[in-house]
């Protein structure tokens, strides 16, 4: 059985201030990477997607929150917010989303990759699968 | 984390072969990057996080795996694993910028070698 080294990243609205045209508190986005999914909401906010693109490839991989200037995650859960400033800045409102790092085994990019590594042990090469990868190496 | 043009397809209004973009999450090392471009930028982004984190390519191999090159019958795998090895993709990520190639209408696509680099 795989250790699981990565994690399924579940995006929740807790607060909006000022309001938001798109999003409701309680609506999630669920990104297994490379796919992302809107379970509660058809609509996805693209400038929001523009801020939550630094940071989905390196949670997903366990990278701690912390390391990339995030708030430490507390209960598996770290925090971001939308970039819109506010009225008092000439915006709209903005929300702040709880983002839930959900270990398992496998994202969807895993099968897709192990389905071409599977093929390789013809040739006498196995895999080993870290937190940074598959390793491909000899079959001792 | 350096990113280093590599292939310019047609023609680029910003880079050059050889250009650098050097980060040091969470910025970038102005005095040390020759060019920006807001579109490339946008697609190496949540490389220039992962990766000064030790998180690289998704498949690497270990070096006696591709000293089997030369002993490969199939040609195409053994052109695979030759071309891993002489560009060392092993450890390196490479990128293509948005823009397609002429004739659909774009200046036509660089290609990017990302690289970790010490401290970087």
């Amino acid at each position: 059985m795989m250790s699981q080294l990565r994690n399924r990243l579940v995006l929740t609205v807790k607060e909006i201030h000022e309001g938001c045209p798109i999003y409701k508190v309680g609506d999630r986005m669920v990104i297994d990477e490379p796919g992302i999914s809107t379970p509660d909401n058809p609509t996805m906010c693209l400038p929001f997607l523009g801020d939550l693109m630094p940071f989905f490839r390196a949670l997903t991989r366990g990278v701690a929150p912390e390391e990339l200037g995030l708030p430490p995650a507390r209960d598996n859960k770290t925090y971001l917010q939308c970039h819109d400033p506010g009225r008092a800045y000439g915006g709209g409102g903005w929300c702040l989303f709880e983002v839930a790092l959900v270990p398992v085994e496998d994202l969807s990019f895993d099968l897709g990759i192990r389905a071409v590594l599977d093929t390789l042990s013809g040739l006498g090469l196995s895999y080993e699968r870290t937190r940074a990868g598959y390793m491909v190496r000899r079959t001792k | 984390m350096v990113a280093t043009v590599v292939k310019v397809d047609r023609e680029c209004p910003v880079f050059k072969v050889g250009d650098r973009i050097t980060f040091d999450y969470p910025q970038v090392v102005l005095k040390e990057t020759d060019a920006i471009c807001l579109r490339a930028l946008s697609s190496m982004l949540t490389f220039a996080v992962t990766l000064p984190s030790g998180i690289g390519p998704d498949v690497q191999f270990e070096d006696d795996v591709l000293d089997l090159a030369s002993q490969l019958e199939d040609p195409s795998l053994r052109d695979a694993l030759t071309n891993i090895k002489e560009r060392q993709l092993g450890s390196t990520i490479y990128l293509r910028c948005p823009v397609p190639l002429p004739p659909l209408g774009g200046e036509g696509p660089v290609i990017f070698a990302l690289r970790r680099e010490e401290g970087k």
